[in-house]
């Protein structure tokens, strides 16, 4: 029998191991001799305790000596580009100790997702001071503030929080200001305890996509003026529009529709002057259905940009109703008006829906109308 | 004469291990780093030689350099699903070793993925066949390695 792949160049063999979950990367250590060490030159480390129960705790400790091992095993001088801990347990005494060694090891690449329902993780120290970073993902995570010295991210390009908790809202502030080349923001479920002392939140310059969802404070929108992207839900958008700037790169947002806030939607768009694809998800089940009261202008985008607009969860209520066709109407270059009728209704009624929008007047001769 | 210098210079003659001789274009023989110093010092007159590469994983790699440079991002990737779909696992073992030979390194990132896809879970003993390895360990040493890192060895699939 030949050792047919032990021809290829280690390199490639770990570039194999670095698909794999590191569980299985480690365990071809037992493969034959050349293969033993090869492991530890993957640069990138994926742990689960998935397949742990619960309710065996021996079992438990059996994983986090494996992590701790998998992490002290290779050279201090190894780095780990990228570590991925998907969490599942709610007390992990281990994981300060983990985090700390990755973070000494020149870690690009760090996302921690802790899959516990109600529980926050207190966040391990180190992790905003670490100059490396340049992709951050947490996931179930509470900081005090005061436990955190500074921010300093200067290679950050993308940071995701989610399930997320702060003491303070200067919190926020200063982890904006120390990631000065931010391409990628993602808040969603964010809390903050304390509003308290405000202070004003720095423009992201180099912000090209956000998505601010389910915060449970009002998100500085002013911050993001320069986004190509952006998911929203209404709720976000401060009635008060002083604060609000024009988002003049803006070309594409997702948009989560509550109450019927008509008005703070036109008012939003008008605030998009170069919108071309809007999704705009309705919310499901409204029993009351705030007239829509056509607006005397139509915002820029709507009149000269909007080319492509995708209703979801329509359920053919007047104002959605009234929408829609305040769309068909008044876009020029529309070329597709996607409609997602709700699932649950029944053909007959989707027949009727697909008929009231069919007939509306539309601004666009080459525009076409999908109704799913 | 001077025409056919010309249209001779422009093509690469490579020659694999089993005797025969494929012609390709600088722009294609150059994705191949083993070789691209040799390209730089080549004339017309001359063949390079692969000793480790035979004919069908050549025209596999020459297949796959010139269909991947496909218009749209969404058909480079179909194609490369087709192209990794059709060879067998022999093939794809073969292939993966020409390709680390040559340094093909487009083919270097698409190929090791497909294979970690393979291998994804599988107990020692497939791993040792897929591969075709030979456990050079003494039992007490493999049993020492396996009680070292048990805990990677749950759940894993006997097949």
């Amino acid at each position: 029998m030949v050792d047919r792949i032990s021809l290829l160049p280690d390199a490639i063999i770990c570039h194999i191991l670095s698909f794999l979950h590191t569980k299985d990367a480690v365990s071809t250590s037992v493969l034959s001799k050349k293969w033993y060490p090869l492991w530890r030159f993957v640069p990138n480390v994926d742990l689960s305790d998935e397949s742990v129960p619960d309710t065996d705790e021996k079992a438990y400790i059996l994983f986090r000596e494996f992590v701790l091992s998998v992490l002290l095993l290779r050279g201090t001088s190894q780095q780990i580009k990228r570590f991925t801990l998907k969490h599942h347990h709610y007390d992990n005494p281990n994981l300060n100790k983990w985090v700390s060694v990755v973070l000494q090891r020149g870690v690009e690449h760090l996302q921690l997702e802790m899959c516990t329902d109600c529980y926050y993780h207190k966040l391990p120290t180190g992790i905003f001071s670490c100059r490396t970073l340049v992709v951050l993902n947490l996931d179930a995570f509470y900081v005090n503030v005061n436990d955190v010295s500074s921010v300093e991210l200067p290679l950050l390009k993308i940071l995701h929080l989610g399930k997320f908790k702060f003491t303070e809202y200067r919190f926020l502030i200063e982890l904006i200001s120390g990631c000065p080349n931010l391409e990628d923001f993602v808040a969603i479920d964010v809390q903050c305890e304390k509003y308290g002392s405000k202070g004003k939140l720095k423009s992201i310059t180099k912000l090209k996509r956000a998505t601010i969802l389910d915060c449970d404070f009002e998100f500085p929108l002013e911050a993001l003026y320069n986004v190509e992207y952006l998911n929203l839900n209404i709720r976000e958008v401060s009635p008060h529009y002083n604060d609000m700037p024009a988002f003049y790169n803006l070309t594409e947002m997702k948009l989560f529709f509550y109450e019927y806030r008509w008005q703070q939607l036109v008012e939003l768009l008008n605030h998009c002057p170069k919108l071309q694809i809007l999704k705009i998800h309705m919310s499901f089940g409204m029993e009351h259905d705030e007239n829509w009261a056509c607006p005397r202008f139509v915002p820029e985008c709507v009149l000269l940009h909007l080319r492509e607009c995708s209703i979801y969860e329509y359920g053919g209520m007047e104002g959605e109703l009234q929408f829609a066709r305040y769309i068909l109407q008044n876009t020029r270059v529309l070329q597709t008006m996607k409609v997602h009728s709700f699932m649950s209704s029944s053909s007959d009624k989707k027949f009727q829906l697909l008929q009231e929008l069919s007939l509306c007047p539309r601004g666009s001769a080459t525009s076409k109308l999908v109704f799913i | 004469m001077a025409e056919k210098a010309s249209e001779s210079s422009n093509s690469i003659s490579l020659n694999t291990v089993d005797g025969k001789i494929f012609k390709v274009s600088p722009t294609i023989a150059n994705q191949m780093q083993t070789i691209q110093s040799l390209i730089k010092a080549y004339d017309s007159s001359r063949v390079i030689s692969l000793p480790h590469v035979n004919a069908f994983h050549l025209s596999k790699i020459i297949e796959y350099l010139e269909g991947k440079s496909a218009t749209t991002v969404s058909a480079v990737k179909e194609f490369e699903a087709q192209f990794m779909k059709d060879l067998s696992l022999k093939q794809l073992k073969g292939l993966l070793i020409a390709v680390g030979y040559l340094k093909v390194n487009e083919l270097l990132e698409l190929m090791p993925k497909t294979v970690a896809k393979l291998i994804e879970n599988k107990s020692v003993e497939f791993l040792r066949k897929f591969f075709g390895i030979v456990n050079d360990f003494t039992p007490s040493e493999e049993a020492k390695i396996r009680e070292e890192i048990a805990w990677a060895f749950d759940g894993v699939d006997e097949d």
